[in-house]
C-alpha cells in the first residue's frame, strides 16, 4: 500500500478489530479516515490471534455511523463502487479490508473515476475480486436447484465460494413472487427463507432437515434428468468444455448431476 | 404415449436447432406471475457437448409433411414419432421453472398437416404459458416458413424471440436438398422485420404499445451440407443483419443423420470451419469489419490454423505498428490479441497514466499475439522477429503447432 496518495495519511503499527459485519467495517473506515491514519491490519475480532507487540483497537458497530459512512461512498464515489465495495467484501478472502481500505482512499480523492485507474494494483486487485463475486452469483442464479418439499415450498440447497445469498436472493424474489422457497447456503451456514411476502433469515432445525430428507423424488426431477441426457449431439461430445463451465464443485446439488456422473464414467 | 417418452422423442428431435440463448430482453414480473427474463441470459446447465443448456428446447411434434434431406425428422425417415398437447407442453415448462431448471422455452416443431395449423398448435400453447399461468419468463419461438403473417404476428406478440432458419445458404442448395423455396423462408423474415420497425415507432408514441419479439430475431445456417464457400457464407449473414435488422446468425456443423447421395460423405462434422465463421461473424458485429474486408473472391475461405482477425493483420502489415497511446478504439479493436473488454480497458487506463507493456500485461491482453502489432512509447518490444512468417506461427494455437510443422516440413 505504499503509494503517493497515502503521503497525507500516517502509518501506525496498530491492528484494528471489527465484529466482521460490513456495517462495522464501515464504521472501522470512519474512524481510520477522521485519525488519517493507515492501520497495519483489519481484521475481524473472533478470528484473531494478537502478538506480543500488538497493538489493537476494537471498532464498536454503529447503525447510524455505517449509514453515514454508506452515504459518503455513494455521493463521492457512486453507486457502482460501493457494489465493487460489498462484492470485494463478501469474497471473505484474508486481508480484502485492507485492499478495500486503500480503494476507498484513492476512491474519495479520484470519484468514481477510480474505477478507470487500472494501472494501480489495489484498484485492479479489488476489481478483479468483485468480478469473481459477481460472476460466482450469475453462475449460481441458474444453477440453484428447488426441490419441491412440501405442497408449496421449494428448497434449493447449495454450496457457493463466496457469501452470495444477499445477492442472489433478490433475483429470486422478483422471479417467483408467488411461491414460497429457502436458499440454504450450506458452506456459510446462511439460510433465507421466502414466505410468499418478505424474506426472513432462518435456521434449518433438525425437523425441517429430516422434512427434507423424506421427501420423494417429484416427477419432474426424473423429467429433467431424462431431458437432460437426450439433448446432447454425440458427434460433439466435448467433456473438457462442460467441465470448464461446470467444474465438480458444482455437481452434488444438481438434479442432472446422476446423468453427469454416468456420462463420465462412459469416457 | 406418457409424457416422459414423448419428452425423450421430442427433446432429442430438437437439438439440432443449436440456437441457445436466453438473452435480449428484461421481461418484468409481476407480483401474481411467475418469472422474468434476463438481458444478459442465464446457462442453466452444460450438455456433455459442451454447449450451453438454458431453455427447455423441444419440438412440438416431430412428424413432418415434408422430406428435407439433412434432416433428422423427414417424413422418409423411419423413426418414432410424438407429437404433445398444448396443455403438457405448458405443465412441463412452468414446473420446469419454478425448479430453476430452465430460463423458459424454445419451441419448434415439423410441419404436422400445414404451416398455419402448426403455427396455431405452438401459438395456443405459449397463449396458456403468458395469459394462464402468468408466465413472464423466456419464450423463443421458431416462426413456420409458409404460416400466414398473421399467425406470426400474433406469435410476436407473445414470444420474446421469433426465428425462421435459412438452413441452407443459396436457392441452389435449398432446391437440390428440399422443396422449400428461398421466399417462403425470406418472407416471414421479412415480415418480423416489419413489425420490429413499427414497434420501435409505436413505443415512441405510446409506452404501452404491446411489445413485438423484444429480443428480436435470429437464424441458423448449416455450414458442411452444401458447397458455398465462406465468402459467400459470410456476405448472406452481412446482408441478413442489415436487410433483416437480426440479433443473431448461428452456424451448424453439418451432422450427418441419414444416408443420401445429394449430401457430402463427411468423415465428422466441420467443427473448425464452424468456430471460423463464428469468430468471423463477430467481427462482423462486434470489431466494425466488413465481409469483403474479412474474405475477397481470390481468397474465399477462412484459414484453418489462425484465425480471421489475425489473418487480417497479416494481410495489412503496413498498417501496424499502433501505438496504443493514442490509437482510436476502432483501431484498438483491429490488434490480435485485443478483444472489446481490452480495448476498453486500455481506453479507461490510459486516461490516468502512460501505459507501458508492463501495465498491459497487468490487463490481461495477450501479449504473445498483440505483440507484433504495438507500440509503447514510441517503441515496440525489442528482440522480435516480425516477419510475416513468425507472426503467422504465433498466431497458431499450441494444439495445432504440431500441425503446422508437419505442413512445413515437405
Amino acid at each position: 500500500m505504499s503509494n503517493l496518495l497515502f503521503s497525507e495519511m500516517k502509518h501506525c503499527q496498530r491492528s484494528f478489530l471489527y465484529d466482521g459485519t460490513f456495517p462495522g467495517l464501515l464504521c472501522t473506515f470512519i474512524i481510520l479516515l477522521q485519525n488519517k491514519e493507515v492501520p497495519l491490519e483489519i481484521e475481524p475480532i473472533h478470528s484473531y490471534a494478537p502478538g506480543i507487540f500488538s497493538q489493537t483497537v476494537t471498532i464498536e458497530t454503529e447503525s447510524k455511523i455505517a449509514q453515514n459512512m454508506l452515504k459518503k461512498i455513494i455521493s463521492r464515489i457512486g453507486r457502482d463502487s460501493l457494489q465493487n465495495i460489498l462484492y470485494c467484501f463478501l469474497s471473505l478472502q484474508p486481508s480484502r479490508e485492507l485492499l478495500i481500505f486503500s480503494y476507498l482512499v484513492i476512491g474519495l480523492q479520484k470519484g468514481a473515476a477510480v474505477n478507470q485507474f487500472l494501472s494501480h494494483d489495489d484498484v485492479r486487485n479489488l476489481l478483479s475480486l468483485k468480478k469473481k463475486v459477481a460472476t460466482e452469483s450469475h453462475r449460481f442464479k441458474g444453477l440453484i436447484r428447488f426441490k419441491r418439499i412440501n405442497s408449496n415450498i421449494f428448497y434449493g440447497p447449495f454450496e457457493p465460494l463466496y457469501h452470495i445469498i444477499s445477492i442472489i436472493a433478490p433475483h429470486f424474489k422478483k422471479r417467483l413472487p408467488a411461491q414460497q422457497w429457502i436458499l440454504h447456503d450450506k458452506k456459510h451456514n446462511a439460510a433465507l427463507f421466502y414466505n410468499g411476502s418478505d424474506l426472513q433469515q432462518i435456521d434449518i432445525s433438525e425437523k425441517l432437515d429430516q422434512i427434507i430428507r423424506d421427501s420423494e423424488n417429484d416427477l419432474y426431477e426424473k423429467l429433467w434428468q431424462k431431458y437432460f441426457s437426450s439433448i446432447a449431439i454425440k458427434e460433439r461430445a466435448n467433456k473438457k468444455l462442460q467441465m470448464q463451465f461446470m467444474p465438480k464443485r458444482y455437481w452434488k446439488y444438481l438434479t442432472e448431476s446422476f446423468s453427469l456422473q454416468l456420462s463420465k464414467q462412459k469416457v | 404415449m406418457g409424457v416422459e417418452n414423448k419428452l425423450t422423442i421430442l427433446s432429442e428431435a430438437a437439438k439440432y436447432d443449436v440456437s441457445c440463448s436466453s438473452s435480449g430482453n428484461s421481461r418484468k414480473n409481476n407480483p401474481h406471475g411467475t418469472g422474468n427474463t434476463s438481458i444478459g441470459g442465464i446457462c442453466h446447465s452444460w450438455a456433455d457437448d459442451g454447449r450451453c443448456v438454458s431453455l427447455l428446447k423441444v419440438l412440438f411434434t416431430n412428424s413432418c409433411i415434408y422430406d428435407c434431406a439433412y434432416c433428422a425428422n423427414r417424413i422418409s425417415n423411419d423413426i418414432p414419432r410424438a407429437t404433445f398437447t398444448p396443455r403438457e407442453l405448458a405443465d412441463l415448462t412452468i414446473n420446469f421453472y419454478k425448479r430453476n431448471y430452465i430460463e423458459g422455452l424454445f419451441l419448434s416443431s415439423g410441419i404436422l398437416r400445414s404451416p398455419d395449423y402448426t403455427m396455431e398448435q405452438l401459438i395456443h400453447c405459449v397463449k396458456i404459458l403468458r395469459k394462464e399461468y402468468r408466465f413472464n419468463g423466456y419464450i423463443h419461438m421458431k416462426a413456420i416458413p409458409g404460416a400466414s403473417s398473421k399467425l406470426i404476428y400474433k406469435a410476436g406478440l407473445l414470444a420474446d424471440r421469433l426465428s425462421v432458419n435459412i438452413e441452407l445458404p443459396s436457392e441452389k442448395s435449398l432446391k437440390k436438398l428440399t422443396t422449400k423455396k428461398q421466399k417462403d423462408i425470406l418472407l416471414p423474415m421479412n415480415d418480423i422485420c416489419k413489425s420490429l420497425e413499427e414497434y420501435k415507432e409505436e413505443r415512441i408514441k405510446t409506452r404501452n404499445a404491446p411489445a413485438f419479439a423484444p429480443a428480436g430475431q435470429s437464424t441458423q445456417l448449416i455450414v458442411g451440407a452444401s458447397p458455398e464457400h465462406d465468402l459467400h457464407i459470410i456476405k448472406l449473414s452481412e446482408n441478413l443483419y442489415n436487410r433483416f435488422s437480426l440479433k443473431r446468425v448461428y452456424y451448424s456443423a453439418f451432422i450427418p443423420v441419414s444416408k443420401d447421395n445429394r449430401l457430402p460423405a463427411l468423415s465428422g462434422p466441420p467443427l473448425r470451419r464452424e468456430h471460423r465463421l463464428y469468430q468471423a461473424d463477430w467481427l462482423l458485429r462486434f470489431y466494425q469489419f466488413k465481409s469483403d474486408e474479412i474474405l475477397s473472391r481470390k481468397n474465399p475461405y477462412l484459414d484453418e490454423l489462425i484465425d480471421p482477425k489475425a489473418q487480417w493483420a497479416l494481410n495489412n502489415l503496413h498498417l501496424f505498428p499502433i501505438d496504443i497511446q493514442k490509437a482510436d478504439y476502432e483501431m484498438l479493436l483491429r490488434i490480435p490479441g485485443i478483444g472489446v473488454l481490452s480495448a476498453r480497458k486500455i481506453i479507461k487506463a490510459r486516461r490516468h497514466t502512460s501505459l507501458t507493456f508492463d501495465h498491459l500485461k497487468k490487463l490481461n491482453i495477450v501479449l504473445k499475439r498483440a505483440q507484433h502489432f504495438i507500440s509503447c512509447n514510441g517503441r515496440m518490444i525489442t528482440g522480435l522477429n516480425n516477419s510475416p512468417s513468425n507472426i503467422y506461427q504465433n498466431m497458431i494455437s499450441q494444439k495445432d503447432k504440431k500441425q503446422y510443422e508437419q505442413l512445413t516440413f515437405f
